[in-house]
């Protein structure tokens, strides 16, 4: 948990001071360029995050779907996938397999950078369908015995809203890499039988108001036009 | 700005990833019941059996662990003279909290669903981790009780002017207290007394035997007869209670948290009257001393120059200290104390009794300039000015070496 809570913060860091200096060496929008709100692409991507974990965490099996499509600094985002996990202590086992979606907003805030690299804050909207399964082993104090509980839900729905931002980097021609944090909070999950969630798929573990995700992405940009050439008035040397 | 912007961003970020989960105390398993009173809805000490100890306690709320492992239970409230029940229900559902806490019971949706009591809710559907009130219990008010307390008057004085003037609570030995409707309706030891009134009859007088003396007090009333409480039927509430005749040295109404007189019969109970003892003012107090310290003496009798008969009606005592009244009708009185060895000490003692009370209702007088008529060699007036506090003041010192 402190490890990958440390490799969060240091790539974050990385990557927004290299956001930051490439804001201040920008150059200047001609005030007479016209807004269009026709798209110019559409970017498919997924998230590497997930595709590790699946390969080298067993208890964790995840794929995650990200494209987004431009409307001049605004992006609609749809995310889809799908995980399993599974959770063993001494007195139990929880796990759980589902698939979500979420779709949003995201605004860009790097309206001067020739490459359209963008750095920016959205909001999704998430909902899951999952089934969940939970053993305990508990004392019975009334009773002095241990007891096996069995519980399974199936088909269990969820939903949930999130607070985005994060980074879309061009690498090299159509490739394109970044990531996006997510404040999630507010989830919400019908009436389960005798099961509350541990876990969500897409919005993750549930024994706290709020939660925090991450992705590190790779995409690949489909051009539908021809991007509006920027008019740049060079830099005053 | 935009700095403050990333360090907020940063501080709620490495929040999140601290809030790991606490494995204490998993389960929400503890259910709080409150007993309180009709109308008021004031908490109500009860004494109900700890079937854990087996021993009966009192208390205004009582925690109980439920098993979840069922989704039902029983209350048994059992005090010394019934017995009741409260069934109900709840739900219990089941979260993996994390690798190193193992699963929590969630308990939820706490429901009563049979009761024999006077009347019982929910007020907290959520049984808790810590305690707290979930289902509150209200018994009917109980509404023909007097409540009588009895305090002792103390206050300082110099002979001129009056200060420090305050009350305590004062316990007394009821051998018994009689109502004019019914004999012996109380006995012991108390501070405080809870005497019923005549609910057929608009006054009550009651007779306080203590020892040889008796006390009277009458009270009388306005008597409502309504349903108030529909799970009590009719009851007759008692109102403008009014203190007639009484020989105690004062009587006054006690007051609510408005400063208003408690004129109502109430329940839970507050003072409704207050019997205050007046302090005597003729006590002279004395200390036996050896070597700078207090000396437990034994006294066989003590007689004075104003009365013969033995003092100690109880026979003899040991103390470090004693009172003495002086005689308030002249300015000296003669003491004579013997001690079980034989010897006698005699205290001659002359005082100036001046024309101040202490409180309007107390006309015993002040006395002050203590002191001895002639010097003895082992007797010292240390305070000759005669105070009436508690503890006492040391008046007068007796070297027993």
């Amino acid at each position: 948990m402190w490890r990958s809570s440390l490799i969060k913060i240091a790539l974050l860091t990385m990557v927004a001071t290299g956001v930051i200096a490439q804001e201040r060496d920008s150059v200047r929008v001609d005030s007479l360029a016209k807004i269009s709100f026709i798209p110019t692409g559409i970017r498919v991507g997924t998230d590497l995050i997930s595709l590790g974990k699946t390969q080298f965490q067993e208890d964790f099996k995840g794929w995650e779907v990200n494209a987004d499509v431009d409307f001049y600094r605004y992006f609609l985002a749809l995310d889809y996938g799908g995980g399993s996990r599974t959770f063993n202590s001494d007195s139990g086992n929880y796990s759980n397999d589902g698939t979500y979606w979420r779709v949003g907003i995201d605004v860009n805030f790097l309206l001067k950078d020739p490459d359209r690299n963008m750095f920016f804050l959205g909001a999704r909207y998430g909902r899951s369908n999952f089934s969940q399964d939970l053993t305990v082993y508990a004392h019975n104090q009334f009773t002095d015995t241990f007891e096996l509980l069995t519980y399974a839900d199936k088909g269990v729905n969820a939903h949930w809203y999130e607070l985005t931002g994060g980074l879309r980097v061009k690498i090299w021609k159509m490739i394109w890499m970044g990531y996006t944090a997510r404040f999630k909070f507010g989830l919400k999950y019908e009436d389960t039988e005798k099961i509350i969630p541990a876990e969500v798929p897409g919005y993750g573990q549930n024994y706290k108001d709020s939660y925090w995700g991450f992705n590190y992405q790779i995409f690949v940009r489909i051009p539908v036009r021809k991007q509006p050439p920027l008019v740049i008035n060079s830099k005053k040397k | 700005m935009k700095k403050l912007g990333w360090f907020a961003f940063f501080v709620v970020f490495f929040a999140s990833c601290l809030d790991d989960p606490d494995c204490y105390q998993l389960h929400n398993d503890i259910v709080g019941v409150t007993f309180r009173v009709m109308g008021t809805g004031k908490g109500d000490s009860v004494l109900l059996k700890n079937f854990a100890t087996d021993k009966f306690e009192y208390g205004p709320s009582y925690q109980y662990i439920l098993n979840y492992f069922v989704e039902e239970g029983v209350f048994g409230f059992e005090s010394k003279t019934q017995t009741n029940q409260l069934s109900f229900g709840y739900t219990v559902k089941n979260q993996f909290i994390s690798e190193d806490c193992g699963s929590a019971f969630v308990l939820s949706d706490l429901r009563i669903l049979a009761h024999d009591l006077d009347s019982a809710r929910v007020v907290n559907s959520t049984p808790s981790k810590n305690g707290g009130t979930n289902i509150e219990i209200y018994r009917c008010p109980e509404t023909d009780t007097l409540t009588i307390d009895f305090n002792q008057l103390y206050a300082t004085s110099n002979g001129v002017t009056i200060t420090n003037k305050r009350s305590t609570y004062k316990s007394h030995q009821f051998d018994e207290i009689d109502a004019d409707f019914s004999d012996n309706v109380f006995t012991g030891r108390a501070a405080t007394v809870k005497l019923p009134v005549n609910l057929a009859e608009r006054a009550t007088a009651f007779v306080f035997k203590t020892g040889g003396s008796e006390e009277t007090l009458t009270v009388s009333y306005t008597l409502t007869t309504e349903e108030r409480y529909k799970p009590c039927g009719t009851q007759t509430f008692v109102t403008d209670l009014i203190l007639g005749e009484h020989s105690f040295d004062s009587v006054s109404f006690g007051v609510d948290n408005l400063d208003e007189p408690v004129t109502d019969l109430q329940d839970p109970q507050i003072s409704n009257l207050r019997v205050f003892d007046c302090p005597k003012t003729n006590l002279v107090q004395v200390a036996f001393k050896s070597n700078n310290a207090a000396k437990a003496v034994t006294i066989e009798s003590i007689t004075a120059d104003y009365f013969t008969d033995n003092l100690l009606t109880d026979g003899p005592i040991t103390s470090t200290t004693v009172a003495l009244p002086v005689n308030m009708g002249a300015n000296a009185s003669t003491f004579y104390i013997q001690y079980n060895d034989g010897t006698i000490d005699t205290l001659a003692l002359q005082y100036t009794v001046t024309g101040l009370q202490l409180y309007d209702a107390c006309p015993d007088p002040v006395i002050i300039q203590l002191r001895e008529s002639s010097d003895v060699a082992n007797i010292n007036v240390v305070q000759a000015t005669l105070q009436y506090q508690n503890p006492p003041v040391t008046n007068v010192e007796i070297i027993v070496d």
